[in-house]
């Protein structure tokens, strides 16, 4: 007996291991949860939302490894949330979350911020006017304007891969940082999408406000949309990073997708210069590595007649007018890209499924 | 040979001092190891020339000291399998090989006092994931002193305290290209050994640790930064932070070697060793690691 004993316990070590569990939590449907905050909430029947293409697009986070990281998922119509799951965890609905590239919106949106108090009297005005200590010898880098900034055509050779770390980590101004790499093309030329021309306009925004990007943005975007649970990141210099790393609630999240569904208006208030938000919202210029319709850091999505934030891990806030739609999708957002899909069949569910 | 260097007559003037402080059983491969440094001493520098002699005499006189003490060195290379489940990312488990090098000193009297030290390294990944980019990294140490409770001609039984820090530094690229993800922890341990003498040349050696309190650090469960801060500096600032007391319910070590020691001749002694290897840290900063290592080891 002993010895039985002794064997099973050497075979029970010898092969023992590690099983792996659910990502997710079980799919208990979208009914919003009831707390306290600004959102009204409805049912997809009174809203004219078909609730079976809706479940599909729930049934896609849950269970479709495309979406292995999914964090959240919100729709709202009409102004009112009238779906929302959390498949990671429950909780996720009272955390602030990473909502990386989607930042660059929001920066675009402090810029019709900016127009609407005075602050900012054209797009056109070169940075060099603003910020000139930042600035080297090279002279082309002197005629990049804060338009050219916005459509992601400073010509400066940002690259992603390389530069966003150190800008992060770098001791030096970070302005200058960016401003230093070389010139390869005539600014107003080519777009290439970096993360180095949404912290110029940070800046811009810094010295146009006398106040950092994030200071400026919770007098004047969060504190009247009532988001008081938010964190932005700034670079060592204290300047607010415009590219990345703003964090927000995705109900909150969803309020800023409902201010730009009326225009930049919120309780009467116009808080978004309404040209400027129009402007931004539509084709502007194409983006050089995938040739989509781009205008102030908003992806445009002409086959859906919408527009969207669009942030690492495949996270988007999506703007619907025609439809009176705004959908908010979070993920994990440090995934690399191959635990992400492209957002296009969940996007096409959510817009589909309004009648 | 050239005209003697300054180094042939540092060495030559060390030689009476190793003579008489080395015992006559280890001169013989002193005079090797002299002989051999001479040799090359002129064709190297004189700097190279006394570091090496300096630390083939101190090697020499270690050696001859640890016999008088009885102690006793071990060096083990193992090969195994690892699985990690981090589950402040997801719970899914990431598997791979592991190589790990350890380092043993024993000092026996009556009871005996043990250090190791280990270093792991495996490459590891998810069914999820065609590559394997993820990487764990484990640097462990502990001291134990284990008492000599039963003694007889066929068996010895140790038991007794360790303490042990270990240090596991992961990077799962796939799932978060931003962060490392640590389980560091300090314990204190009951440790045992069985040993059975088979005959001789045979000894069966079976070891079990079992962490009872530890102080833990893990990150954060919600990260709300970007980018750590991946300066040594700051890997090293991170790796201490966060930290938590926990008994057997919020961490545990477990760690059970089983190993047949046998004798080739009197000078040649090694081992195989088979070594099982759990981790766990309890909610609400989740994380499990299991081993099995199969390992030579040889004694020296």
């Amino acid at each position: 007996m002993k010895n039985l004993l002794l064997i099973l316990l050497t075979i029970g070590t010898f092969s023992s291991c590690l099983k792996d569990e659910n990502l997710k939590q079980e799919f208990n449907g979208f009914t919003p949860q009831s707390i306290t905050d600004d959102w009204q909430i409805s049912t997809p029947a009174n809203e004219h939302v078909d609730r079976d293409l809706l479940e599909k697009a729930y049934q896609l986070i849950y269970q479709d490894n495309r979406f292995l990281m999914a964090r959240s998922l919100l729709v709202f119509r009409n102004g009112k949330l009238i779906a929302e799951a959390y498949p990671n965890d429950k909780t996720d609905i009272d955390r602030i979350h990473n909502i990386q590239s989607c930042t660059k919106s929001i920066t675009s949106l402090m810029v019709g911020v900016a127009i609407q108090n005075n602050k900012i009297d054209s797009l056109d005005e070169l940075l060099y006017s603003i910020y000139p200590e930042y600035f080297d010898e090279v002279q082309s880098k002197r005629t990049i304007s804060i338009k050219d900034a916005l459509l992601m055509q400073t010509g400066l050779e940002f690259d992603n891969s390389v530069h966003t770390q150190q800008l992060y980590e770098t001791s030096e101004n970070s302005i200058e940082f960016v401003l230093k790499q070389p010139q390869i093309y005539t600014p107003g030329t080519i777009m290439k999408y970096n993360d180095g021309a949404p912290h110029l306009i940070s800046k811009v925004i810094e010295k146009k406000a006398n106040q950092t990007l994030s200071d400026y943005a919770n007098s004047k975007l969060f504190s009247p949309l009532n988001i008081t649970d938010w964190q932005w990141e700034y670079s060592k210099d204290n300047t607010t990073f415009g590219a990345f790393s703003l964090y927000l609630k995705p109900r909150d999240f969803g309020k800023i997708g409902q201010l730009l569904l009326q225009n930049g208006v919120w309780k009467n208030d116009t808080i978004i210069d309404t040209n400027y938000l129009s402007e931004a919202t539509s084709i502007l210029t194409s983006a050089n590595f995938n040739s989509e319709p781009y205008g102030y850091y908003f992806w445009i999505l002409p086959s859906f007649d919408a527009y969207c934030a669009l942030g690492h891990g495949g996270q988007f806030l999506l703007v619907a007018p025609n439809k009176n739609l705004v959908a908010v999708y979070t993920a994990f957002p440090y995934t690399n890209e191959q635990f992400w899909d492209e957002r296009n069949e969940l996007m096409n569910l959510l817009i589909e499924s309004c009648k | 040979m050239g005209k003697p260097s300054r180094a042939d007559d540092f060495s030559r003037s060390l030689v009476p001092f190793f003579l008489n402080n080395v015992p006559k059983n280890r001169k013989k491969h002193g005079f090797i190891c002299i002989f051999v440094l001479m040799s090359f001493s002129a064709s190297i520098k004189m700097k190279q020339s006394i570091t090496i002699f300096f630390l083939l005499v101190c090697t020499t006189i270690m050696v001859a000291q640890a016999d008088a003490l009885k102690k006793k060195n071990s060096f083990q290379l193992s090969f195994g399998l690892n699985q990690i489940k981090e589950k402040t990312i997801h719970p899914k488990v990431h598997s791979g090989t592991s190589l790990l090098l350890k380092y043993t000193r024993k000092k026996e009297k009556k009871n005996r006092s043990r250090y190791n030290v280990s270093f792991l390294f495996s490459k590891i990944k998810t069914k999820y994931e065609n590559a394997t980019r993820s990487t764990n990294i484990q640097l462990k140490g502990d001291y134990g002193y284990l008492f000599n409770l039963k003694k007889t001609g066929k068996y010895q039984f140790f038991l007794g305290p360790s303490l042990s820090a270990n240090y596991r530094l992961s990077f799962y690229p796939n799932w978060d290209e931003s962060h490392l993800y640590w389980a560091d922890d300090f314990s204190l341990e009951l440790s045992n050994q069985f040993q059975y003498f088979i005959n001789d040349k045979k000894t069966l050696v079976l070891d079990l640790n079992i962490s009872a309190f530890s102080l833990f650090s893990r990150p954060e469960l919600h990260r709300n930064h970007k980018i750590d801060d991946v300066s040594a500096g700051g890997i090293i600032k991170s790796m201490h932070s966060n930290y938590q007391f926990g008994t057997v319910n919020q961490a545990i070590n477990i760690c059970f070697q089983s190993e047949y020691q046998f004798k080739i001749s009197d000078k040649i002694h090694q081992a195989i060793v088979y070594t099982f290897d759990y981790s766990r840290f309890k909610e609400p900063l989740p994380f499990r690691n299991m081993q099995h290592n199969l390992s030579f080891k040889i004694y020296f």
